[in-house]
């Protein structure tokens, strides 16, 4: 092989893995070994340290296919990645165009950022006030104003689901703003100008000019939604069971997972099949990307 | 001739009105989320017979022992000293291993870089859930469960990813001009990383505060890695009060706990958002 780096930097290899190893040992061991052993578990049924894990191939994965509680988390978590993220890009988009015109813009975006930071138990206790059916300040609010027809139990099992995604696109559409709006502002103001002298229309403008100049920080967010989408937990699992055991209605494939495997007030230690929804999830997550990666890619417009 | 302008002012107020409608729901969910937070922290301070019988009443009295409640109920003391142990020392420790780690990944321009880089960013998709099983009995084998330096050597894995993940974004934005004259001059790799250390400073600031934030807020590997009382953070303290709220009903204990969690993070927020959001895009948009 011949060498093309510039003189200074050859033989960089070896340098550079003692700057790397640290970082990747740890990477290693607390994040890669831990998913591979996950992978592992999931062909075996095992209740956990003093019991030996015994090899039963495909049995967890046949008793998902077979279950109902599996296939409402595997729906459920589909709810979030399809409709929440449909919402989450809808509201991302349309901020993003108005507040370029708009002069509170960075006080604006650091406001719809704030749930991004607030411990997700602290945001299920506000979604939780926001949307209890007696006392809560929504329904509190619509009596106030004259619109009792419009009150609900927004806690209640057909609803509860709805209004946990109505959380996660409140909490996440500050995050997805921040991303592309980024991508939005390195686009040259000349480029609207041009537009605008030819006449273009609102329209026009966002599928000529903004989207094809912001496809690859597209490409990202989709990406890290789908991630996103799939792993968030801790908002699901604080606000669905109130601080306890969140009921079966709001379960997704990880609040299953912690559910069957580690629980907390009657744990069943399930461990194989724990591991096994945590296979599906990180599956989902890589063949999902991979088609968005797949599906996105084009030549990127240089400007 | 006539029609096409009247179109077009039609058009106009059209738009100027679709604007207008824009911005109003801008601000109303900006007001909304304002809203909501003013509540919590102003129902921090009522009385818990009455904060849900007149919703939008002002405080009458000032219930600071609500928050001497909240202290109890968070076991404050104890939490919070270890969550600034294991959110600090994973935080630093991190940083310590991510730097280094992106700056090599970024600039030392040997072959496996672009593998490795990919390597690393795909900790970004591993769930939780897909390592803490194995993770806990991994720990548990050497004694590290139960233990904050068990729990801090876990924040670093999940947060390594990410972090490196940010910072070669920061590193591939800084010119080569500076290492070349460092290279020329005869400056040795760790010489070199020590003059472009400083100059990826608002990275380094960023990436820290998108970490630790993060591991102030995590429960889910504290809640299953630690289980002794004097072991918990204030993470797992919340989500404890709010599950015991259904026996103690003592709301305004709650909202006071929230708040307290609540205010190093709204201080550290007013002061530090345009960095933590503009640190978060660089990744994305570089």
């Amino acid at each position: 092989m011949k060498d093309v780096s510039p003189p200074h930097l050859r033989h960089n290899g070896r340098r550079a893995s003692a700057f790397i190893a640290p970082a990747l040992a740890i990477y290693l061991t607390i994040i890669m070994a831990p998913t591979v052993a996950t992978v592992w578990i999931s062909f075996t049924e095992w209740r956990g340290i003093g019991d030996s894990p015994e090899f039963v191939g495909l049995d967890n994965y046949r008793h998902l296919l077979r279950s109902d509680t599996f296939w409402g988390s595997f729906n459920r978590t589909m709810a979030i990645l399809v409709a929440g993220g449909l919402a989450v890009f809808f509201f991302s988009f349309l901020f993003t165009m108005l507040l370029r015109e708009m002069r509170a813009k960075k006080f604006i975006r650091a406001v719809l950022f704030f749930p991004n930071i607030v411990p997700p138990v602290a945001l299920a206790i506000a979604w939780g006030v926001l949307l209890a059916p007696r006392n809560g300040l929504l329904n509190g609010f619509l009596e106030t104003v004259g619109l009792d027809f419009a009150t609900r139990t927004w806690l209640a099992p057909d609803l509860i689901f709805r209004s946990v995604i109505a959380g996660l696109v409140w909490i996440y559409t500050g995050f997805f703003i921040t991303i592309i709006m980024a991508g939005v502002d390195r686009i040259p103001k000349h480029f609207y100008e041009a537009a605008d002298l030819e006449g273009a229309t609102p329209r026009q403008k966002l599928f000529k000019v903004t989207l094809p100049l912001t496809w690859d920080v597209l490409s990202v967010a989709a990406v890290l939604w789908v991630i996103t989408a799939i792993k968030t937990f801790e908002f699901i699992y604080a606000f669905g069971g109130s601080g306890t055991d969140p009921s079966i209605s709001t379960w997704t494939l990880p609040v299953q997972v912690y559910a069957v495997a580690l629980g907390n007030r009657s744990p069943i230690f399930a461990l194989g099949q724990g591991s096994a929804i945590a296979t599906v999830m990180v599956v989902l997550v890589g063949v999902l990307v991979i088609l968005i990666r797949r599906i996105m890619r084009r030549k990127v417009v240089e400007f | 001739m006539q029609t096409i302008v009247r179109l077009s002012l039609s058009q106009r107020i059209g738009r100027l009105f679709g604007r207008l409608t824009g911005r109003l729901f801008v601000w109303v969910w900006v007001f909304f989320s304002l809203a909501m937070l003013a509540w919590l922290i102003l129902a921090a301070f009522k009385r818990n017979n009455t904060v849900f019988r007149n919703l939008w009443a002002l405080p009458d009295s000032n219930e600071a022992h609500n928050f001497q409640d909240a202290w109890d109920l968070l076991n404050l003391t104890r939490t919070t000293l270890n969550s600034i142990l294991t959110v600090g020392g994973g935080t630093a420790l991190t940083m310590a291993v991510a730097a280094p780690a992106a700056y090599a990944l970024t600039r030392m321009g040997f072959r496996g870089a672009s593998p490795l880089t990919s390597l690393f960013a795909l900790g970004i998709g591993v769930p939780v859930h897909a390592i803490i099983i194995p993770l806990f009995v991994g720990l548990s084998e050497v004694n590290l469960t139960n233990n904050l330096w068990g729990l801090t050597l876990a924040y670093m894995g999940v947060s390594i990813p990410f972090a490196v993940f940010l910072m070669t974004g920061f590193f591939r934005s800084l010119p080569s001009e500076l290492e070349e004259a460092a290279v020329m001059e005869g400056a040795g790799p760790l010489r070199v990383f020590s003059v472009m250390l400083p100059l990826v400073r608002p990275g380094m600031v960023a990436s820290s505060l998108i970490v630790a934030v993060g591991l102030w807020n995590e429960f889910l590997l504290a809640l299953v890695l630690t289980y002794d009382e004097s072991k918990r953070t204030i993470g797992v303290g919340l989500l404890n009060t709010f599950g015991a709220m259904r026996y103690t009903s003592n709301w305004v204990g709650l909202f006071a706990s929230v708040v307290i969690m609540l205010t190093p993070l709204i201080i550290l927020y007013t002061w530090m958002s345009r960095r933590i959001i503009e640190g978060l895009t660089v990744g994305a948009t570089k």
